[in-house]
Parts: structure tokens; sequence; C-alpha cells
């Protein structure tokens, strides 16, 4: 079918090398929370700062440590904090103001906005069991008109990475994040997941998974531009089901592109994804996240939680959806079967040496490309359950098969699996699954995968062909796809002899069934329209080769492009096969 | 380099469990129910009645203070009502949000811990982790003390004896006798040294 053909064909190589635009990862990957929904009469929403500025000012003892003697001496805890807040400012609209030091020592709603270490009846009242707790006083139109961050004078802290002191900074971020709108996140590697451990530093720097949290609140026209947003209803036996934990994970590489929470009418909106094809799986906050952690003047608790993990389509065979820049997909609706989840994964560690003795808890951590190390998986019977039952998601990682150890922490049981990141794994949060068949438990974003810092040129592939008559083909790299590589090529398997490979590419992915199980998986904007000629290869010996020497542009440096190659095929309906998609990171 | 791969040895593992306690903090400083039986002065099975939200006498906070229609007491004294406070609420246009802060709702049936905060106001202990519902199975006639799943750390290692290794909710009887057990257990305060002979 000729105009299928067309269709697959209309990409073009040349010009993303021009006009790229996908910057390099990390920065165009936002990911969603719990946006902190609060109620005043009839007004629903976050509540916001004013125009988007603010300024805290600190108690002036966090430069008289001795009058705070919980915090290490040393410790730079003024600048930790500000640091913390410039976290959210730098990938935001909001724009944070160190105000200096005060003599207020007392948290108020006195029009100041403070950060305070101090020992007071007041403080101390207000922060009872909490390491650190911030109030936000909102009005009737839901604006912010007092925000305060009080840290427990009890507990110890540290800006010195004191393993046995609790971070100031990271403790910081998480409590800004309060202040500036965020609930806490289901995410487990996310700053404002509601754990954290004494000594960890990983929430220091915002997860990626927060910076769409931050722009549901405070939107900015570039993110609202580049990225799109997922909406339906999750119901249960025809009712709406409130307080279930949904999750775009990317079929380009496994990472979370976000996750919300299901309102009280059983609807959820996820923002801030990067186009691309996603799937959705719906999952009870049956822990370590609380029903009693998501509560404000909006939320409630009773949330429901009795049903089992649930992909959209099936756990089986999950559908994939289509997002899109500045475009809503909506309906995208999901019904939980009334079956209570019986398996969980409640905590997590992480033990570079692998013998001897580890920590677990139930917040997530962070690896590098290019790091090894071992994973402790804990929860009810784990330690009873087949190694190949459990895996980790997503591109660049190998974990497991099988587990090095096992045995029981309190009523839990553990696993431990060895973990590999390669070194061009993409960034971003990923899952830890167990699945047995007829159930499945996730640990929704356990560990980030970090930016690598100094990336070399890869290439990686993601998503199904379809198959043809010599069955299923095959796009690959042949060489690397570093700047200048004059010898660089692509490469199809799997044709049919005599007829031609067409390959077309795109600066983003996308998804869209072309029916006959041809999937296209690299968004082909109008403006790149090219013609064919130049980007297609006749097939000999089942194979196609097409030349693609890189060229020499040090600007391409860290961005990529997502190919995808058709095959002419008569024997097939539709009269074409078609490859996955093939990613190429330039260096 | 990096260590691939080591097998860990099994007489290991045995040790492995005494570590895991270290962290695992959460923002909240964690309580289980030895800790909040032990540290609370005061815990009830009561009845939620009015609430109503003022700034604390001597702040610029905004506290709820919910009244409560006494059951029964199971460590320390009460009236027949009381008064618990919670941080957060709302006063004419003003509303204070603090994450975490346990919320009541009237004519809910909990089970607290309860302690005096340093304004002198009766508060559940731990927050969020010291406040249980208590509900009513009309099947079994049985009254039920229902857990957070996102809080099993609180229970988990108390009532893990029926096969079901973190259960999510208790019958109110058999969670009564493991609280009064573990005010029984606890350590004794100190302040009445010297007190009888
Ligand atoms: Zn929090």
């Amino acid at each position: 079918m000729k105009t299928l053909i067309a269709l697959l064909c209309l990409g073009l190589i040349a010009p993303v090398f021009a006009a790229p635009n996908g910057g390099p990862k990390g920065e165009a990957k936002p990911l969603a929370h719990v946006i902190g929904l609060q109620q005043s009469g009839a007004n629903i929403g976050p509540a916001r700062f004013v125009g988007s500025t603010v300024t805290f000012v600190y108690n002036d003892a966090v430069n008289n440590l001795p009058a705070i003697p919980n915090v290490e001496a040393g410790s730079l805890v003024q600048s930790a904090c500000t640091t913390a807040a410039q976290q959210w400012e730098n990938v935001s609209a909001i724009s944070f103001t160190d105000g200096g030091t005060v003599a207020t020592q007392d948290s108020a709603n006195d029009g100041i906005n403070l950060v305070t270490f101090i020992n007071s009846a007041t403080n101390n009242a207000i922060v009872g069991s909490a390491l650190a707790v911030s109030l936000v006083f909102f009005n009737g139109s839901l604006e912010i008109v007092d925000a305060d961050i009080i840290f427990n004078s009890a507990t110890s802290y540290t800006t010195l990475a004191t393993t046995t002191r609790f971070d100031i900074q990271g403790v910081a971020t998480h409590e800004f994040g309060h202040t500036f709108g965020l609930n806490h996140s289901a995410v487990a590697s996310a700053t404002m997941f509601p754990t954290t451990s004494a000594g960890a530093t990983d929430a220091r720097g915002i997860s990626v998974d927060d910076v769409a949290g931050i722009n549901g609140v405070y939107q900015t026209i570039p993110n609202f531009w580049s990225t799109g947003i997922v909406t339906g209803t999750i119901t249960q036996s025809g009712s709406n089901v409130y307080g279930a934990h949904v999750v775009a994970r990317s079929v380009v590489d496994g990472t979370i592109g976000a996750a919300a929470m299901s309102l009280p009418d059983g609807t959820y909106s996820i923002s801030g994804l990067a186009p691309g094809p996603y799937q959705i799986y719906v999952e009870p906050l049956d822990g370590p996240v609380a029903d009693s952690n998501i509560q404000s003047s909006f939320f409630t608790t009773g949330k429901n939680t009795t049903f089992q993990t649930t992909f959209l389509g099936g756990n089986a065979t999950p559908t994939t959806i289509r997002v899109q820049a500045a475009t809503v997909t909506a309906n995208v609706d999901v019904s939980l079967a009334a079956t209570a989840q019986t398996v969980n994964l409640v905590q997590i560690g992480d033990f570079p040496a692998g013998t001897g003795s580890f920590s677990v808890s139930a917040s997530g951590f962070e690896k590098a490309p290019g790091d090894t190390t071992f994973v402790v998986v804990v929860g009810p019977s784990v330690d009873t359950f087949a190694d190949n039952q459990f895996s980790m998601v997503g591109q660049g990682i190998t974990f497991g098969p099988a587990s090095t150890g096992s045995g029981t922490i309190g009523s839990n049981g553990f696993k431990i699996f060895p973990l590999t990141v390669a070194s061009n794994a993409e960034p971003g949060p990923r899952d830890i699954v167990y699945d047995n068949g007829s159930e499945m438990a996730i640990y929704c974003g356990v560990i980030e995968i970090t930016p690598n810092p100094a990336p070399s040129a890869t290439s990686f592939t993601f998503g199904a062909g379809s198959a043809g008559t010599a069955g299923t083909p095959a796009l690959s790299a042949v060489g690397s796809p570093t700047i200048n590589n004059a010898s660089f090529a692509l490469n199809v398997s799997n044709g049919v002899n005599g007829e031609t490979a067409f390959f077309y590419g795109a600066g983003q992915p996308d998804f869209l069934d072309l029916g006959n199980g041809v999937l296209q998986w690299v968004s082909i904007p109008k403006d790149d329209l090219f013609p064919a000629a130049g980007f297609n290869a006749t097939i000999s010996s089942g194979m196609a080769t097409l030349p693609f020497p890189i060229p020499n542009l040090p600007s391409i440096a860290g961005f990529r492009i997502y190919l995808q190659a058709g095959l002419s095929d008569p024997g097939m309906a539709g009269g074409v096969s078609s490859t996955n998609c093939l990613v190429l990171i330039f260096q | 380099m990096k260590a691939r791969l080591f097998l860990v040895p099994s007489i290991l593992l045995a040790l492995l469990c005494m570590s895991t306690a270290v962290s695992d903090a959460t923002i909240l400083i964690k309580k289980d129910l030895s800790q909040l039986a032990a540290e609370a002065e005061l815990i009830v099975i009561a009845k939620v009645g009015n609430q109503s939200a003022r700034y604390a006498k001597g702040t610029r906070v905004i506290f709820t203070y919910t009244d409560l229609t006494i059951e029964r007491v199971l460590k320390g004294s009460s009236d027949k009502t009381m008064t618990v406070a919670e941080v957060g609420g709302k006063v004419g246009d003003i509303t204070l949000h603090v994450e975490s802060m346990p919320k009541f709702r009237e004519g809910e049936r909990v089970l607290l811990f309860i302690k005096k905060d340093t304004l002198g106001q009766q508060r559940v202990h731990g927050a969020i982790q010291g406040k249980f519902r208590v509900v009513h199975n009309f099947a079994t006639h049985e009254d039920l003390v229902l857990f957070d799943k996102g809080l099993r750390y609180v229970t988990n290692n108390f009532f893990a004896t029926k096969g079901d290794k973190s259960p999510t909710q208790v019958s109110l009887s058999e969670f009564q006798a493991k609280v009064l057990e573990l005010v029984k257990k606890s350590p004794k305060k100190t302040a009445k040294k010297g007190g009888k002979k």
C-alpha cells in the first residue's frame, strides 16, 4: 500500500541536525507529583505565592550555631537552605530571594516567611514528631500570605554530610517544596517522597521527578509548550476511585515520566510529560506512601487502596498511549478489579559492597551511569519469591537475574540482586517490579539514574517492529554516532530481497498505530517533510545499509534523534513492515 | 574498580538483620506502637465531636480544637470529655496547612495516643502515626482498628502472629490488649523517685 509507505517516509534526517528540538535529557524530562490541592470555600487549587515571587528570611541563629546546638558546628545553614530553595527556582517560574537574617524566632502568621531552628514553646508545639515542618497560611483566593519552615530543635542536623545527622539541605528542599505548593510524591526517589534517612543527601537536589510538580503549580510557558498532559478517570465496579497513584512510564527508556493521584471524583491529570510513547499504571497508596501522608484542606483520608497494581490495557499486554507537546491525551481511563493487593515492596537498600551489613529504608536512592551495586528488596515474604519474578525496568539496566542472598528483616523478607547501570543509561527514576503472573507490585521510581556528567556518543533501541515476510525487521547502528564519524551507518535486517527500506527520523519519539501491526515511533512534524530520495536503500541478503555520516558539528553534542525504517513487503497486508526505533545520542 | 557479584556469605545474612534499623527515619520521626505506648501520657478510645479553629493563645499559629467523648482510657486519666489540638485549620479568611498532621471528622471513632505539647495543649503523639480509626463490622459485630497501609512500620511487629505478616486491621480487643501490654512493659517515669517506701 503506497499511502502507508508514504506516511512512514515523511520524516527527514538532515533538518534534525539543524534544528534539534529535544535538548539534552535531564532538562526536558519533567515529572509530576501530587500537587497540594487546597480548598477555601468554593476555591480549589494549589496555594501559591502571589506573583510567583517569594522572599524567605532566616532566624539569626543560623549564623550563631552555639544558639542551635542540634546543628553540627561548621554547618553553613543559610546557604544550604537558600540553595535548596534555588533548586525549585531553577526549574519553575518561582523567583526566590534570600532576605537575610532576622531576630524573629517563632513561626507565626506575621507576613514574614521564616526559616527557624529555634527551640521555643511555639515552634516545638508545631513541629512535634516531625524532623521539620512547613506551615502555609493562605487566604480565600488560595494566595499564600505567610509560609514558615521549622526544623525540629531536637533533631541532629548538619550540612556536612555526617552520616548520623539529617541533611539540612535535603530536608529544606523537601519543605520548600511544600511551601511552594507540592504534596507528597509516591515516586520513591523524589524529593517530595515523605521519608528520608540520616546521612542521606539524595534529596539535596530536586529529582527530575519533582520538576513537573512545581510546574503544575507555577506554570512556565516553555514547559507548557514542550510537554503534554494525560487525563482520565479511575473506576472500580462503576464507582470512582479516590487516591489511586497513576503513573506514566516511558516506553522509550522505562523511566517514570510523571505521576499523579486520582481526585475524589476519580479523575486524574498527569502533566509535564515529555512527548513520546507511555504506558500507564495504577497502584494503591499502600505504602511506603500513606493515605494519611497526603492530606490537606482538600484531600481527606479514606483513599481507596483496595485494588491491585493495574496497567492500562492489562498487565500482560499494556496499552501504549501517545503524548504530544501542548496537547491533552484525554479519556485514558482505567477500571480496577476490587481485589486487594497482597504483595508489596516496602523498603530498598543500596548495598555496594554486597557483603557485610546493609541498611534499608523506604525512600529510594540514586545511581550514576557506570555504577554497580547490589539492591536489597524488602517486603512481606519477598525472601520466598522466585528470583525471576523480580526486575528493574528500562534501558541500560542489568538487574539480577539471580539473587545473591535472602533473609528476613522483622516481619518482612528480603532478596539481594546485583545491579549494573550502563554508562549510557538514560537518567530518570526507574521501577523495581515484582510480577508473579497473577499479581504485580511496583516500587515506583525507587532508583533514580542520574545524568552522566561525561556522556559519550551512544545508541539504543526501543519499541516493537511489525512482522514482515522475512521476519520482524530490526534497525541498528553500525558504529558510534560520534561527531565527525564519517563511516557511521544504519542497518536494517530481516527485509525481503529486492524491496526497499525507507529511513525516517525526528528529534522526538512519538507513537501512532498505523494499522496492520505497524507502529510509528518517531515524531515527524510537517515542517520536516522531505522527499524520501536519499534516505532509502535496496534490500539484499535480507539487509539494507544506509551510510549516515555524522557531520562535524560540535553544536549537536548531546542532541538525539529517533530513527525508524519502513520496508516495502508485498507479502504483507498493507504492503509494509516496520522496525523498532533506534535512538542516537551525539557526542 | 567496582566490586561485582560477590556472593553474600550466608553467615553474614543473620547479621544483616541487625543493621537495618539504622536508617529509615521519615520526615516524621518514626514511632512504632511500643514507642507510642511508652511516650503517650494518655491513650483513649473516643468519639470525635465538634471542631473549631483559633490562634493558639500567645501565638499567631492556627490550631484546630476537636472535642472528644471518651469511651475508654487505656493509659493515664481523663474526664468524660476532652479536647485535642492539631496545628492547622481555618480562621476567618485564612487557612493554615501543615503536612502530615492528623485530621478528624465529626462522628469518627478513634484510638489516640496523646501527649501534652510545649504550649500545654493535648496533642496526638507522633502526628499521623498516633491516630487510629475504629470501625464496627456489622457482619461480625466486631470493632476493628484500621491501620494506614502506608504506616505499616507502626504496627508491623506487633500483630504478625496470625499468618498475615502485616495485617491492615485487627480487632479492637486484640489491639487494646497489645497496647495495655506495651504500656505495662514500658519503662516507668523516674519523676516519682523517693515517693513511697
Ligand atoms: Zn513532607
